[in-house]
């Protein structure tokens, strides 16, 4: 039944933490699944996932709801329709976590000596990880200092996750022009690491839009 | 979900002029019902003919029913006073009796024999105080006129006097329209808290607070009922087009 | 008013200007003329009617004895005879009768003058033999004649001796008549106004008597002397000339008004006030008794007081009803004859004798006094109902 507005917004933050917090966890838990080389793990990690789309829905109908019911103004009015925008973007990053695994675990059978990409695709990974927390935790957060902080801390993972992944990059385009019959799988390994790139991506785009939430002005991409 | 007031086919006359047309409806118990429509659309003269007051106005003709507890109010043997006695009313300009703020609240209770004079009567009254949210607001001026509070203020110690009468149903005559915002927003809260024990219906042409408070919401249009559902739906997926163009703000 | 330069120039509004200003120089003369009317009115009154509030004595000797009871004009020493006031030979046995001691005693005591004398002092026209006038300028040398503050004007009743009448009795029976008059008025009065405000059904017949009520507002107010005279006295009975008959008729006559004036009164009491009753689930008694009246009853006061008011300065129906008769002695109850104050006034109006001009003057005088105070009476409960709301 209805409820009054107080109570809706703090139910779309809370639904938008824990979806948040599934693709922070699915992420985390195949990092672990990489050092200990545990296909379970993958497999856990990768169950996080699912129900992404249908928690998606349920809390862009709780924003309609609210919308038609308490026409909300100002900050309020920001909030909804970044909370709107982030469920989209959640999702994509969930996709994207999704296609990680499922890729660099396909590519763990290979021939390739694994040692010296880890030595780079984990500090990637951590990196990575790190914005999409960060961003997520924005969500609880009300004190404009400290979420102009943690965006800053979120740009700053997400462009060292570009720097990371153009070394990879050109370490492995250096390695397949060596052992081109493994060229395959160096590829599967670098579109993989792509997905990570992505996902911090998309962190940077859910923290600008809860800044702007916060902050006000217009809304731009990140 | 129970129904508290059934209302079957209800017709109303001023006159020659046809001002309800054959309404149905059914309004649940401990819930807040809004009517909403365009001026003259007829939801004023539907809510007052729930308590029987437009049996006050010459050339009333009305026919149908309105079933309270299993009882067509409209029956022969049914006084209209007892109807009204259960069924309060809340008007759209504030109207406190010219008397002291006690004596506004402990007037209509002493009559019907509710309370005595003395210990039972103040503790009525500031129970009524407490539910309306104005007792600490008054608590040390009961003796003052009740014109002397403000507008938010006296449209409160009406809604506390007229549950003072211990009704059933409160009936909610466009309660806000003469209060400012802040005002509007300590009552349509109050609204929120009363619904636990009474069941409320309003009139209001302000769509904006029949979505804020409402559960359920009526369009009226032209004396026909157009659509009755769920405010969420009403809002967000109306089924009629005239609600929508009403809802959107094409018209009216 | 400069133009070119000066965007506000408008040529019509000198016309404009110059008409509100004559409107204005006629209204102002309009009021002054009224006003003037008003001081010429009162300027006239209260120099024809002061003299009253001042009576002459003189000073002589009185012999009480058994002669002077058997004779009283001998009391008095012959020259005076004539110059002193018949009412005071009239009563000097009863003065030896209320005192016994005075008996063989002479007094020096100031009694009152006769009328002719009086006026003669005042310096009007008077009607003396030249050696009573004589008399009394050599009185005047001694010291022996002065002008004292006339309270026999409010403790006696009318009298066929000019210096011995008094507005008492009139005043009395005005009371009296307007008691009786607000008894039988103001309750059902107010009530046909409860009735015709908030129960009776709007149709063609109490539209029909709404109009028939204001139109007996308007009825010459002689008629109700007649009335009154076919009803309460021929067909009730009651006694002739008393306060209770004038009360009665002059009720007739104040009905309509106060009808009026309560209806107003009871209309200008907002409806919300009522739907909140009603609203409540109270009857419609409750409502009206305990909601609407205390809120009309300001104006009701002031339309009752208004015209009660009128009603007591009303003569030409009393006339008929016959309390223009000669009534010394003030009414003790509302069966005994009585007369009212412009009755009274009336009557004194036509008497021959000089000195009663000057008591019809004091007399509308007296009147004009009471009639104010009744109208300040009605503006002071106004202004004592009102602060409550």
């Amino acid at each position: 039944m209805l409820k009054n507005f107080e109570a809706m917004i703090e139910q779309i933050q809370n639904d938008i933490y824990t979806m948040g917090n599934k693709v922070v966890l699915a992420n985390e838990k195949s990092l672990e699944a990489i050092k200990s080389s545990d296909i379970e793990l993958f497999k856990k990690s990768k169950s996080e996932l699912n129900n992404l789309a249908y928690a998606s829905d349920k809390i862009d109908n709780l924003i309609l709801k609210t919308l038609a019911l308490h026409q909300p103004e100002a900050k309020d009015l920001r909030s909804m329709v970044s909370y709107l925008k982030i469920t989209n973007e959640i999702v994509r990053a969930g996709t994207n976590t999704k296609n990680f695994i499922k890729h660099f675990s396909r590519s763990l059978h290979s021939e390739i000596d694994f040692e010296n990409i880890l030595e780079f695709s984990i500090p990637l990974q951590n990196a990575s990880i790190l914005a999409i927390k960060t961003a997520i935790q924005i969500v609880k957060m009300d004190d404009t200092q400290l979420i102009e902080e943690s965006f800053q801390k979120v740009l700053v993972e997400e462009s060292k996750t570009d720097d990371l992944y153009a070394m990879i990059e050109k370490n492995l385009l250096k390695k397949l022009s060596k052992e081109v019959e493994l060229s395959k799988d160096y590829l599967d390994i670098l579109s993989s690491l792509r997905r990570l790139e992505k996902v911090a991506d998309r962190a940077a785009s859910i923290a600008n839009l809860l800044v702007f939430a916060q902050v006000g002005g217009e809304l731009h991409q990140a | 979900m129970k129904t508290k007031i059934d209302v079957q086919n209800l017709n109303l006359w001023y006159g020659k002029n046809h001002a309800l047309h054959g309404i149905n409806l059914d309004i649940y118990k401990n819930k807040i019902t809004a009517l909403i429509g365009p001026s003259g659309c007829g939801k004023s003269t539907f809510l007052r003919c729930i308590n029987r007051m437009n049996d006050l106005i010459n050339n009333v003709n009305i026919k149908g029913q309105i079933i309270i507890d299993e009882k067509n109010i409209y029956d022969k043997d049914v006084d209209e006073v007892s109807v009204r006695k259960r069924i309060g009313m809340v008007f759209q300009q504030p109207n406190p009796f010219p008397k002291s703020i006690y004596e506004n609240i402990a007037y209509a209770p002493i009559k019907h024999g509710i309370v005595k004079k003395g210990k039972s009567c103040d503790e009525l009254v500031e129970k009524s105080l407490i539910s309306a949210g104005l007792w600490d607001e008054v608590k040390d001026k009961l003796q003052e006129p009740g014109t002397s509070l403000s507008g938010g203020q006296q449209q409160r110690l009406c809604i506390a006097r007229t549950i003072a009468v211990e009704p059933d149903v409160i009936l909610m005559d466009e309660p806000t329209s003469a209060l400012d915002p802040i005002s509007t927003e300590k009552i349509e809260a109050l609204m929120l808290e009363l619904k636990k024990k009474y069941t409320i219906v309003i009139v209001t042409h302000n769509m904006q607070q029949a979505a804020r408070v409402a559960d359920y919401t009526a369009f009226f249009h032209m004396g026909d009922l157009i659509e009755y559902d769920e405010t969420e739906t009403i809002f967000v997926n109306p089924k009629q087009k005239k609600t929508e163009d009403y809802i959107t703000g094409r018209f009216g | 008013m400069k133009n070119k330069n000066n965007p506000f120039y408008d040529p019509s509004l000198k016309k404009r200007h110059a008409s509100a200003k004559r409107f204005k120089f006629f209204a102002i003369s309009s009021l002054v003329i009224a006003i003037s009317f008003l001081v010429f009115f009162i300027s006239d009154m209260l120099q024809k009617g002061l003299p009253a509030l001042q009576q002459s004595y003189i000073q002589v000797e009185i012999s009480y004895n058994q002669k002077s009871i058997d004779s009283p004009r001998s009391a008095i020493d012959r020259s005076l005879r004539r110059v002193v006031s018949r009412a005071e030979i009239r009563q000097i046995p009863r003065k030896i009768e209320n005192n016994p001691q005075l008996m063989n005693t002479t007094k020096f005591e100031w009694i009152l003058a006769d009328d002719q004398v009086d006026q003669y002092v005042k310096g009007n026209y008077y009607k003396l033999k030249n050696k009573d006038k004589k008399k009394i300028d050599e009185l005047k040398k001694q010291g022996r004649v002065e002008l004292k503050f006339n309270s026999i004007f409010f403790t006696n009743g009318d009298s066929k001796i000019p210096e011995f009448a008094g507005i008492k009795s009139a005043l009395i029976g005005s009371i009296l008549t307007l008691l009786v008059t607000i008894m039988v008025s103001f309750p059902i009065g107010v009530m046909t106004a409860i009735y015709l405000e908030e129960f009776a059904q709007d149709n063609k017949f109490t539209q029909m008597i709404e109009v028939n009520i204001n139109n007996l507002a308007a009825i010459p107010s002689i008629l109700f002397g007649l009335l009154g005279l076919a009803i309460f006295i021929n067909l009730f009975g009651l006694p002739r000339s008393s306060a209770l008959v004038g009360g009665l008729t002059l009720a007739l006559m104040t009905l309509p008004i106060i009808i009026v004036t309560a209806r107003a009164a009871l209309r200008s009491v907002p409806d919300s006030i009522r739907q909140a009753g009603y609203g409540l689930g109270l009857t419609k008694i409750q409502v009206v008794r305990d909601h609407v009246l205390p809120l009309a009853f300001p104006g009701i006061m002031t339309g009752t007081i208004i015209g009660l008011a009128q009603a007591m300065g009303e003569t030409a129906p009393l006339i008929i009803v016959g309390m223009i008769a000669f009534i010394p002695d003030s009414p003790t109850s509302i069966t005994e004859a009585a007369t009212v104050m412009p009755a009274q006034i009336f009557t004194w109006a036509g008497m021959p004798e000089r000195a009663y001009i000057e008591k019809t003057a004091m007399g509308i005088l007296t009147l004009l006094t009471v009639l104010i105070s009744l109208n300040t009476i009605a503006v002071y409960l106004r202004k004592k109902f009102e602060t409550k709301w």
